[in-house]
């Protein structure tokens, strides 16, 4: 006969165990969205949704990709700010526009410093410096000696006041010495479109967007950031190799989660994106996009890298033209 | 001959059964959502893309390219039964098409325009196909003082729009460029009149103002009133069907209309607007008769029409042959070109030769199948003017205000619709007209960045205007659309015409 | 030229314009054209409530409230058919933006 004392206690255990388990397996209690604070389409948005189905297989819950595109990348990013911090509403955005955004906008609506928490960051893309055709230097030295016996003449374009590559621009200028006209466009499309036409000299670019361009001869690629060279062009030099301050970096995306949210959700998200980043579909989908996957070891390492990288952008802007 | 092989790859690729389903879809789609005032074809696109995903690259590009000038064509439709741009870009058609409407001839209106979207299509198609690559060429070579020199003109475009008095066309014209520079300035990065608000960073958003203006005042406009147009007739089909005077007059405007949308499309940076109201504004300039615009011309809306459609599928061009996105649209679709492992750039051509005449030829396919599709549909849509106002209106509202509110999920884009409502009302009653408004705004903030760049690029020289041969080509035709008016201007004081400053 | 050069000489402008229309209004005096206030009051607030409680109730709800106060600009306040259209908008936009077009849009206020 079956002791019904026993019984009982075994399945209360029992109902504890699967309890258990499914409190374990609920950290997520409904779907979660990623914001991405630009347009669709562009490199984040992909990446979004390279990432979505993944993690909706991992956690169990139907993941979604929302665009809140605006302000640089801003609006966005205050909308996960202010989200309810449970966790589910994630920022996968390019780190460097947030970062330096207090240094370069007047108001910036969230601080990313205590509203936002890291979780991983996703992939890193270097730059490429193209000329257009209406030069024709050789090497990036040729482009600094005519700079000097013509200062103003080269016309830089960026693709907008305070972006990414607009600061790296400005670094190039003050580590040489430099004399450029920096030129302000609406994007990359349209900086790139100027190049191509020849009406501003060069432009500083992820290589998915300058690659084609570079490959059939519109464009002339005349360094690379980073660290090491391009598959694709490798006769052109890293600014490493010509000697210049390692700062002149690329783009970083990143995701972010609201400040504030329960830490097991946080780690079991960064442990998760850690590992779609490892796998090779994702590795080889990002490379075609021209960059490379990148996911922290952990939630921190991330936090550490903004810290740095905040201070010295704030303290590099600050000291350079940048904000008018 | 080149142009012949292309065709025929393009026209294999384009009638394969997938392809052909998935642009009927996405023609369809478009063209519904271009009816929904408000709801525009770049929400639809964003929407739409990740069902892209599961399908070879050419279908998902057919498909959304079937949106995009489905949508240019419903926006026409909603623009001519109910006064309300169904997009930004058709606004130019409410002025003579909803007249046109008012008089009985809503289907006469909606058939033409279905007729002048499929004849410009095909013309495009023509071009594109036999001269893409010259094109492409052509497009880049354009420096920022040419774009000025461009906008300039079509601020000419806006004063003839005008139709009553000069002055407050003059005011609303400026109005709209004032509201253009609300946002962040491009050159410099500062922001101006933006209040400190992050929501108007980027400035105000077109459709928001398009639907406020045009859309909510027209509702409160009308609410109330009893209903307009008189039911008593019958439909039949042969009260649908366009004069032999229609389509004589129609010949030349849909040339006309077609050479400047595909001239104007090409370039990155436009959209689709401006082709439109410079068509508009040409086939004004040069009518026997221009009073008869306002009252329902009929080269009043064809011209527009076939422009638009025209810009819509030019706009591909830089797109494809050398990777720079004219505007948003454009960039949803090298968008999902790369999730298709299709790299844009100036290699898209000829590494995927089949991608791209099968995308121009499917331009042609969609463009008869909205044909097809809508000649019978004319006489449900000019039904859908009996429902009574009162049901109406509520709807009409509410699709614009969930329009506005896909774009970017924004409450304060809806706040915007509320507050241009307002603003469009008292425009109304003080007689300022709202097209020359939306004009000013989408070409202000345009050609203030082109100046300034242009003179940044020349060091201050002005001259650099008019030693491009391109933007000198512009000042010249502005100079001579200026003369003419002075000369008509006196012509027409001589016989004295009644009228208000 | 700075970004502040051509708004100063719009406002100029606009304001020079201005000075002229009301000089020579005086000669084409007419009727201040009538305005349906009632509409514009009750349309313009429908709207703006919308604003507001999309996002935490939901687009029933919003579209609910919208229908009725538009609905008050006419002179006969008709809550049945009011109702009935609210629920026919409600399912159309269900159909159209929900099911055809995907989108994250909440529809109750317990939804996602």
């Amino acid at each position: 006969m079956i002791n019904i004392k026993s019984l009982f206690v075994g399945s209360a255990s029992v109902s504890l165990i699967v309890a258990g388990n499914v409190a374990l397996a609920n950290e997520f209690q409904g779907p979660v969205r990623i914001v991405v604070p630009f347009a669709p389409g562009g490199t984040s948005d992909i990446l979004a949704r390279y990432i979505a189905p993944e993690l909706s297989e991992a956690i169990g819950q139907p993941v979604i990709v929302e665009n809140k595109a605006g302000a640089g990348g801003n609006i966005g990013a205050d909308y996960v700010a202010k989200a309810n911090p449970n966790g589910h509403t994630l920022l996968l955005s390019d780190l460097t526009a947030l970062l330096a955004a207090p240094s370069v906008l007047d108001n910036v609506a969230y601080d990313i410093e205590s509203d936002l928490s890291p979780v991983t960051m996703v992939s890193y893309s270097p730059y490429v410096l193209g000329m257009s055709q209406q030069h024709n230097f050789e090497s990036f030295d040729d482009l600094v000696e005519y700079s000097r016996n013509n200062p103003g003449d080269i016309a830089v374009a960026t693709s907008g006041v305070g972006a990414n590559n607009h600061i790296t621009t400005e670094r190039l200028i003050q580590d040489l010495g430099l004399d450029w006209t920096v030129i302000a466009y609406r994007g990359g499309s349209d900086a790139t479109r100027a190049v191509v036409s020849g009406e501003s000299d060069m432009l500083l670019n992820g290589t998915t967007a300058s690659l084609p361009f570079v490959l059939n001869d519109q464009m002339n690629a005349l360094a690379v950031t980073g660290e090491e060279r391009l598959e694709e062009l490798p006769d052109t030099p890293t600014f490493r190799e010509l000697g210049l301050p390692g700062e002149l970096d690329g783009t970083y995306q990143g995701i972010l989660v609201t400040a504030g949210s329960p830490p097991e959700v946080v780690e079991r998200l960064q442990k998760e994106l850690a590992d779609i980043l490892a796998t090779e579909d994702l590795q080889a989908k990002i490379a075609q996009q021209g960059g490379q996957a990148r996911p922290s070891e952990t939630s921190a390492q991330l936090q550490e890298w903004m810290t740095e990288q905040m201070a010295e952008l704030t303290e590099f802007i600050a000291g350079s033209d940048i904000k008018q | 001959m080149e142009i012949i092989n292309n065709l025929a790859l393009g026209i294999s690729v384009a009638f394969t059964l997938e392809n052909l389903m998935y642009c009927a879809l996405g023609v369809t789609i478009g063209m519904f959502i271009g009816v929904i005032p408000g709801v525009g074809h770049l929400a639809a696109i964003s929407m739409l893309l990740p069902l892209t995903y599961y399908v070879p690259a050419t279908t998902a590009l057919v498909m959304l390219a079937g949106i995009y000038y489905g949508a240019q064509y419903g926006g026409s439709t909603a623009a001519i039964l109910l006064n309300l741009p169904g997009t930004p870009s058709s606004s130019v058609i409410c002025l003579d098409g909803y007249p046109m409407s008012k008089n009985g001839r809503a289907g006469v209106a909606l058939f033409m325009t279905t007729i002048a979207s499929f004849v410009g299509s095909f013309i495009t198609v023509i071009v594109l196909a036999a001269f893409a690559p010259p094109l492409a060429n052509f497009a880049v070579a354009f420096n920022s003082a040419d774009y000025f020199a461009m906008m300039l003109l079509g601020l000419v475009a806006a004063a003839i729009l005008v139709q009553g008095s000069p002055a407050k066309g003059l005011a609303a014209v400026v109005f709209g460029l004032m509201l253009g520079m609300v946002g962040t300035d491009v050159s410099t990065g500062i922001q101006r009149y933006t209040f400190g608000l992050t929501f108007l960073y980027d400035g105000i958003n077109i459709v928001a103002i398009a639907m406020g203006i045009f859309g909510v005042t027209e509702v409160i406009a009308n609410v109330g009133k009893v209903a307009q147009i008189k039911n008593d007739q019958k439909i039949t089909f042969r009260s649908l069907l366009p004069t032999k005077r229609d389509v004589k007059d129609s010949v030349f405007p849909i040339l006309r209309g077609t050479g400047i949308g595909t001239g104007i499309g090409i370039l990155p940076g436009t959209g689709t607007s401006i082709g439109s109201f410079i068509a508009y504004a040409l086939e004004k300039r040069i009518s026997k008769d221009p009073s008869k615009f306002g009252k329902g011309a009929i080269e009043g809306i064809t011209a527009p029409e076939s422009a638009n459609n025209a810009a819509a599928q030019s706009a591909f061009i830089p797109t494809l042959t050398l990777g720079i996105p004219g505007d948003a649209v454009m960039a949803l679709m090298l968008g999902a070109l790369l999730i298709h492992g299709i790299t844009p750039g100036p290699n898209v051509i000829s590494d995927n030769p089949d991608l791209f005449w099968g995308l121009v030829v499917s331009f042609l396919i969609g463009n008869l199948l909205l044909l097809i599709l809508n000649i019978p549909m004319v006489g449900l849509w000019v039904r859908l003017l009996k429902i009574p106002y009162p049901i109406l209106y509520p709807a009409i509202i509410l699709f614009i205000v969930i329009g506005v509110y896909s774009i970017n999920y924004a409450n304060m884009d809806i706040m915007l619709v509320a507050m241009f409502g307002v603003i469009g009302c008292v425009l109304l009653i003080l007689g300022f007209e709202p097209a020359p408004l939306l004009l000013g705004y989408i070409l202000g903030p345009m050609m203030e960045e082109n100046f300034r760049r242009a003179m940044l690029i020349s060091r201050g020289d002005l001259m650099v205007f008019l030693e491009r041969p391109v933007s000198a080509t512009f000042f010249a035709l502005i100079a001579l659309f200026l003369c003419w008016s002075i000369y008509s201007a006196i012509k027409q004081r001589r016989s004295p015409v009644e009228g208000e400053l | 030229m700075g970004p502040g050069y051509l708004p100063r000489v719009l406002g100029y402008f606009l304001g020079a314009l201005g000075v002229l229309i009301i000089a020579f209004s005086a000669k084409t005096a007419t009727d201040f054209p009538k305005i349906n206030v009632r509409a514009l009051v009750c349309i313009t607030a429908g709207i703006v409530v919308f604003a507001f409680l999309m996002n935490p109730a939901g687009l029933f709800i919003s579209t609910i409230t919208l229908v009725f106060l538009c609905g008050l600009s006419e002179k006969k306040f008709k809550p049945v058919r009011l109702a009935l259209l609210s629920l026919a908008l409600c399912l159309m936009s269900y159909l159209i933006f929900i099911l055809g077009l995907n989108m994250p849009i909440r529809l109750f206020p317990w939804s996602f």
